[in-house]
């Protein structure tokens, strides 16, 4: 009876992760662009829903539909007007779509944390919390069954509207050909504004409901969101009904039902294991299933390299790129010289309260550098940098601890173990570019968040590990001054590497893969094999990065950062800040380093900047 | 002379800096076969998209029947009977040949008995994705759509690109019938110089984005200096 019970609940919370799967395929089939921005909306509409019931005291019948059929929709047609009609004007690239989505994204964690601040709510519930009881313990909330019930509605009815209706003609003309869709007498804003508001509104449908009865704060319940990533893509962007049924059975069933396995104890035969392995197996099945769903069908499904992935980042790298290099060659070798001695002076102006910080700007420097390498210089969309850094961070620390390496060594047996996780990505991702790439990436960041950092065995959990500064022939490197020295040698050394990446044959070959893998291939490129060498090559030089983060904050902590939110959020910065070259890294780990200063006391650090300043220093 | 279905005056087009379109004058009569000939980059497609309403004119105006076309957005000059088959394929390579015709025929329930009247090799491909038919096939659907719209203006950009000189002469025989039977007024641009003079009554030419001469197909094979500096002898 137990497993009935799991299944119902499974259901009915499966209904909701659907809705999310549901709301960004449809974003996708009528927009042509993958929502990034699409969990934090949900949490904006979640958050108004939760202020005019709980703060305002409106009634349920008017804060409802506001927040559904208002807010929600009318974000929607804000976001088509401002952001990605102008988008569509210019004739704007399926990265640089991408990069807008993620660029939305942050502003609504950004105005979520300034409006409501990171203090956890209690969401206003939508539905009753009472509950149906079937024959024996079988038991249903009322919440529960609405979610099932709406889910399945708007299903039926976004099938009904793209298979039986002209608007759904329209919308799937529109995003395949809008000029040649205005000249059949088809107004493509129109069509795009509707678009937007359904999937936006479905956006704010899912917030409501996610929210209802349960936690809500920016960062955690837009991660949930995040979830849904998955459903989206087991229906590879195209499949409504598709996108239901996994979200009902893998993200509900599916999760409700291995709560309850007991993996220490073998079926059918009444043995049971007790050691850590089987404990360690448990504590795992709680991590989110979802990322392993994500992983698994993103490595599976071979036919998502035809899916959106003609993609590619030209547009968006070679135009930053150009101005970069005319820039460059102006400016010769001065700027760098004198930026380099500026560095190198800086401690003795600036008091050791801001020295922290400087110290932040030099490991985000190396970071950023490893996202200009693989975006900039090769054309490759990751968005799980933060994690690859945390991972190398988190490899180094644990060796120094556990196995008494000296930090020294430590920091490139960090590096290395990023190179390999780097490659491990870059392998399944070899056909891919664009959108799938950039997911495939996020996929394993998640997995690798989730599944090993969130971990208490791996990473120490809450507390995390203890992250030491290195020290060299009984000199150390401990004092802020010298660590910050020890850290522009380090920068200075990943520089070198990557500006070696873009120079000679090398750099021409990354160079012609990033503007198109048959032009590449055309020239006799064995693609493959240059591009793990790139993943590997930018992920060593972002653990390297990552573990000097941990150094500088003297903690390696999960929780601090190192997470897709990171990651998103470098990823934006740097290619904001020009990615096309080493120049833009540096100038845009200036402007984060020195963010994080003015922002320490607001919450909206926790959720977007990775490293506080230790107060140790 | 039957009165102008479209006028264009004075038209000015540019593209940031680069001027494409300088001070084009242009008239098609109601009724009539009119074709654009010119070299490349001449800005025959950019003069077909400002009519459309595609690209905004920096100066002058597009007159269709006696109104002003300045500031209608393209779909509604769509809606007027404008219909332009753009350059490259005119279809959604990605919806299924019947959605292709449903997106053209939305108001016309009439135009559909006709299309296929006109395509019959559509009829029986209407289930299939339009991104998979043969080159020869796609540009059949982009003439289908747009025949099925029953245009008051119909503009073709080069149809014939990239295809078998038989299903040049298809084509141009399809239009020639759609002239004829529904007296539709046509406006040509095409590199197939012999094809164009057979159908048109009147011939602009264009280079460099000005208009260099006008007038009668017959003048224009009569004319040993234009045929060879523009149309390639
Ligand atoms: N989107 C654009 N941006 C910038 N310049 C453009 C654009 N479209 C056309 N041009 C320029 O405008 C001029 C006219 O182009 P247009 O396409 O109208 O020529 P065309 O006569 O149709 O040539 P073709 O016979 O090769 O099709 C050309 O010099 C072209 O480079
Ligand atoms: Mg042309």
């Amino acid at each position: 009876m137990i497993w009935v019970q799991l299944t119902v609940v499974g259901v009915a919370i499966g209904a909701i992760y659907a809705l999310a799967g549901m709301g960004l395929v449809l974003t996708y089939k009528a927009t042509g662009i993958f929502n990034f921005a699409y969990g934090g909306i949900a949490m904006l509409v979640a958050y108004m829903y939760w202020q005019m019931r709980s703060q305002w005291h409106w009634p349920l019948v008017i804060a409802a539909p506001i927040a559904l059929l208002v807010v929600g929709p009318g974000i929607g047609v804000l976001l088509e007007r401002v952001v990605f009609r102008p988008l569509e004007r210019r004739g704007a690239s399926t990265p640089e779509k991408l990069v807008a989505t993620l660029g939305v994204f942050l502003l609504c964690l950004g105005l979520a944390f300034k409006i409501w601040t990171g203090i956890v709510r209690q969401g206003s519930r939508i539905v009753s919390g009472r509950s149906l009881q079937f024959g024996g313990n079988v038991r249903l909330g009322f919440d529960q069954l609405f979610v099932l019930v709406f889910t399945l509605v708007v299903c039926v009815l976004l099938w009904m509207l793209f298979s039986r209706t002209h608007i759904g003609t329209e919308i799937r003309a529109v995003v395949d050909r809008r000029e040649l869709a205005e000249l059949s007498a088809i107004d493509a804003n129109r069509v795009a504004r509707i678009s937007w508001a359904l999937g936006c509104g479905l956006a704010g449908a899912t917030g409501v409901l996610l929210a209802s009865g349960s936690p809500l704060d920016p960062y955690h319940f837009t991660l949930l969101v995040v979830e849904a990533f998955s459903v989206a893509v087991v229906a590879r962007l195209v499949s409504l009904p598709v996108a239901v049924a996994a979200g009902v059975l893998l993200l509900g069933v599916l999760q409700s039902l291995l709560s309850r396995v007991d993996f220490g104890h073998v079926p059918f035969t009444g043995i049971h294991f007790s050691h850590g392995w089987t404990q360690a197996l448990n504590s795992l099945k709680g991590a989110n299933i979802s990322a392993f769903i994500l992983v698994v069908a993103l490595i599976v499904d071979r036919r998502l390299d035809d899916v959106g992935g003609g993609s590619s980042t030209t547009g968006l790298v070679s135009r930053t790129m150009g101005g970069r290099a005319r820039a460059r060659s102006r400016s010769g070798w001065v700027v760098p010289a004198l930026v380099g001695a500026a560095a190198v002076l800086l401690p003795f102006f600036i008091d050791t309260i801001t020295l922290p910080y400087a110290q932040i700007t030099v490991a985000l420097a190396i970071t950023f550098t490893s996202i200009v390498c693989i975006t900039g210089f090769a054309g490759q969309i990751t968005l799980f940098q933060a994690v690859v850094a945390g991972f190398g961070a988190f490899i180094a620390a644990r060796v120094n601890i556990s196995l008494g390496v000296p930090v020294l060594v430590a920091i490139p047996i960090g590096g290395l173990a990023a190179t390999l996780l780097g490659i491990a990505t870059g392998f399944p991702a070899l056909k891919r570019r664009g959108l799938f790439l950039g997911l495939t990436t996020l996929a394993v960041g998640l997995f690798v968040h989730s599944f090993v950092f969130d971990n208490q065995i791996f990473a120490g959990g809450a507390q995390g590990i203890r992250a030491n500064r290195p020290g060299l022939f009984g000199l150390s490197f401990d004092s802020p001054r010298s660590f910050y020295w020890f850290e522009l040698v380090v920068a200075g050394l990943m520089l070198l590497l990557a500006r070696n990446l873009r120079s000679g044959r090398l750099g021409r070959v990354l160079a012609a893969m990033r503007d198109s893998d048959t032009a590449a291939r055309s020239i006799g490129v064995d693609l493959r094999a240059y591009k793990l060498f790139i993943f590997g090559a930018s992920s060593f030089i972002a653990g390297v990065g990552g573990c000097l983060l941990a150094e500088q904050a003297r903690v390696f902590n999960a929780v601090t950062g190192y997470d897709l939110f990171t990651s998103l959020f470098w990823f934006v910065v740097v290619i904001v800040a020009g990615v096309g070259s080493i120049g833009g890294s540096t100038t845009s780990s200036t402007s984060t380093g020195s963010r994080s200063c003015w922002s320490r006391s607001a919450p909206c650090s926790s959720g977007i900047c990775p490293a506080r300043p230790s107060s140790a220093c | 002379m039957p009165a102008a279905l479209l006028e264009v005056e004075d038209l000015s087009v540019a593209y940031g800096r680069i001027s494409a379109l300088d001070g084009v004058d242009l008239v098609v009569p109601d009724g009539s076969v009119v074709a654009l000939l010119g070299p490349n980059g001449a800005g025959k497609s950019t003069l077909l998209k400002a009519v459309a309403g595609l690209v905004p004119p920096i100066a002058g105006r597009v007159v269709l029947a006696g109104e002003s076309l300045e500031g209608v957005p393209a779909h509604c000059r769509a809606d007027l009977g404008v219909c332009l088959i753009p350059e490259g394929r005119g279809i959604f390579p990605s919806l299924t040949v019947a959605d292709n015709l449903d997106v053209a025929l939305s108001s016309h329930d009439e135009g559909m008995r006709r299309v296929v009247d006109y395509f019959p090799v559509l009829g029986e491909r209407r289930a299939q994705l339009a991104g998979t038919l043969s080159g020869g096939e796609q540009q059949m659907l982009a003439l289908a759509r747009a025949v099925g719209a029953q245009p008051r203006l119909l503009m073709a950009d080069e149809l014939s690109l990239g295809l078998a000189p038989l299903l040049v002469r298809t084509i141009a025989e399809t239009l020639e019938r759609v002239h004829e039977e529904e007296s539709r007024t046509i406006l040509l641009v095409e590199q197939y110089a012999t094809l164009a003079l057979r159908l048109a009554d009147l011939v602009y030419i264009l280079n460099r984005g000005r208009l260099v001469w006008a007038g009668e197909p017959d003048e224009l094979r009569a004319s040993k200096v234009l045929v060879e500096s523009y149309l390639g002898g």
